[in-house]
């Protein structure tokens, strides 16, 4: 029995490494950076949108705005691979977007009563 | 569980240098110039010279024999201390003295316009010059309000340009004034700018040839020896000479921004680095700075505050308008180039930013600069609204987000 000791306790620290300190580090450390990166590319997404039957002087300015969003790509990868959960990264994405684009009155109008 | 898998997983982490940036400020700024398609630009000399010209290029921009009260030279406001132009909001023409803010104070003429930079304006991409660009260059033809037979003997733009400022009252021509005894004014009296090319020119021919003239004999010298004819000499002599001069005066110099785009990866520092994304991107600026010389040479309007003085009735300056006629050129003016910018302010057809960043923050917020400047807004207020519905709507793609970010374009800004 002892010779699988070491290496279950090996395993086990490994494991608690991987999927409970690595995940809450990269939560604690990132996340407000990550939706800051989320905020980038939503508006390049939405300049993109919005802007693209403009004018053609705007077109390189564009692509260039939306590598935004390859940069918020690679870093949500790089987040799921440090075990952050899917459902936390899109809460964040939420939370990302509420902050900087809803007004506090848009926030609270689906929570007020409109008829008793 | 795979421990081959966490194992990697944990190398993988350990090399992130910083998680949330997944490309690097250089690998971003390698896209930039491949989805710019940016090119360094091109600095040799286009103009082919002897010294003999350049040296008669240089006794005519620094001989006030050119100016009707014999009292300016190009050379007074035309300073490489001020980045080649005067360092005042406005230009002062005849009359005045000294340089800079000196000029101020000897009751010399008010131009109306601010002064613009030499550097680098011999380079064939200048297919428009002044602030209205009432000299231009289309289809290899000088657009010039001398007419087309005059223009086409211009070597160039800058040298069809040169000239412009001996021809203007405020400028070089002297101030209107009764007991004048100006011959050069007095030739030209009220005439328009096709004919007045004729009378300047035949005005100056005779102060050369004049047998008693008092001309600078250095300036004679110097055109004798560049092969000049001073029975034929007019203001395309002039304004070639002038040119080639300029071109060696004021050359096109590379820039930090430059030296990084040819491959030195240390020129810029981080916070340029990322300036220089901002100004290709979500600031918009290469929207209409673009090119080698970052203008696109045409013309748009910022809304830029009129202030108390202007070429125009009620002190306006209504910028390409008075060029074309055309309501929809009110108020626009050429895009300025931005290299060597940070040497050249202040900002604007009228000076009136005093800084890089007040004009750059006019660009996405037309109000503070009213709010910061309450006398402005007084002369202004009446004809706010027609400024600001001018405004090119390129403008409002611009997404500036942070003061940081703001500090990072005009960081970029300085190394161009």
């Amino acid at each position: 029995m002892s010779v699988f000791k070491w290496p279950l306790i090996i395993l086990a620290v490994v494991f608690a490494i991987k999927e409970i300190f690595f995940p809450l580090t990269a939560a604690a450390l990132y996340s407000f950076e990550f939706m800051d990166r989320i905020h980038e590319c939503d508006s390049a997404m939405e300049a993109h949108w919005y802007e693209t039957s403009k004018k053609d002087e705007t077109q390189h300015s564009l692509t260039v705005e939306l590598l935004s969003c390859h940069e918020y790509d690679l870093v949500r990868k790089k987040l799921l691979i440090s075990g952050l959960p899917e459902e936390y990264l899109s809460w964040l994405g939420l939370k990302a977007l509420e902050i900087n684009q809803r007004s506090p009155e848009e926030f609270v109008r689906q929570h007020k009563f409109t008829e008793r | 569980m795979n421990p081959l898998k966490i194992l990697l997983s944990i190398v993988f982490l350990l090399s992130f240098a910083s998680i949330t940036n997944a490309l690097s400020i250089d690998e971003k700024l390698d896209l930039v110039i491949k989805v710019h398609q940016l090119e360094l630009k091109q600095c040799s000399p286009n103009q082919t010279s002897n010294i003999f010209e350049i040296k008669a290029g240089k006794a005519l921009f620094e001989s006030k024999l050119l100016s009707g009260e014999k009292n300016i030279s190009c050379s007074d406001c035309h300073l490489k201390k001020f980045g080649s132009g005067d360092g005042l909001p406005m230009a002062v023409g005849t009359g005045a003295k000294g340089s800079g803010y000196d000029r101020l104070n000897h009751g010399g003429a008010l131009v109306q316009r601010n002064a613009l930079s030499l550097e680098g304006r011999a380079n064939p991409e200048f297919k428009s010059l002044f602030w209205d660009g009432k000299i231009q260059v289309e289809n290899g033809q000088i657009i010039a309000p001398y007419g087309k037979e005059r223009s086409a003997r211009f070597s160039n733009a800058l040298a069809a340009a040169s000239v412009l400022p001996i021809m203007e009252r405020d400028e070089l021509l002297g101030a209107k004034d009764f007991f004048s005894t100006n011959d050069i004014q007095r030739a030209v009296e009220d005439s328009v700018h096709h004919e007045r090319f004729d009378l300047v020119s035949n005005a100056i021919r005779d102060r050369l040839n004049k047998s008693n003239s008092n001309a600078d004999p250095s300036l004679k010298n110097a055109l004798v020896n560049a092969n000049i004819n001073l029975k034929d000499i007019d203001l395309s002599t002039i304004g070639n000479l002038l040119s080639v001069f300029i071109q060696s005066e004021f050359p096109c110099e590379f820039s930090r921004w430059d030296q990084y785009i040819s491959g030195n990866k240390e020129a810029l520092t981080n916070n340029e680095k990322n300036g220089a994304v901002i100004f290709y991107g979500k600031g918009r600026c290469a929207s209409c700075h673009q090119g080698t010389f970052l203008s696109d040479f045409s013309f748009h309007s910022i809304g830029t505050p009129q202030g108390k003085f202007g070429p125009h009735s009620r002190t306006r300056d209504i910028g390409r308008a008075a060029v074309t006629s055309n309501g929809s050129d009110l108020f626009k003016f050429r895009t300025p180039p931005l290299n060597n910018v940070s040497k050249t302010s202040p900002y604007g057809h009228n000076g009136v930013f005093k800084t890089l960043t007040e004009v750059v923050i006019h660009h996405y917020d037309p109000v503070s600069f009213y709010l910061r400047n309450p006398a402005i807004y007084e002369g202004d207020s009446f004809r706010t609204g027609k400024l600001i519905n001018s405004r090119d709507t390129l403008l409002s793609g611009i997404n500036l987000r942070s003061s940081q970010e703001l500090d990072d374009l005009i960081s970029f800004l300085k190394t161009l």
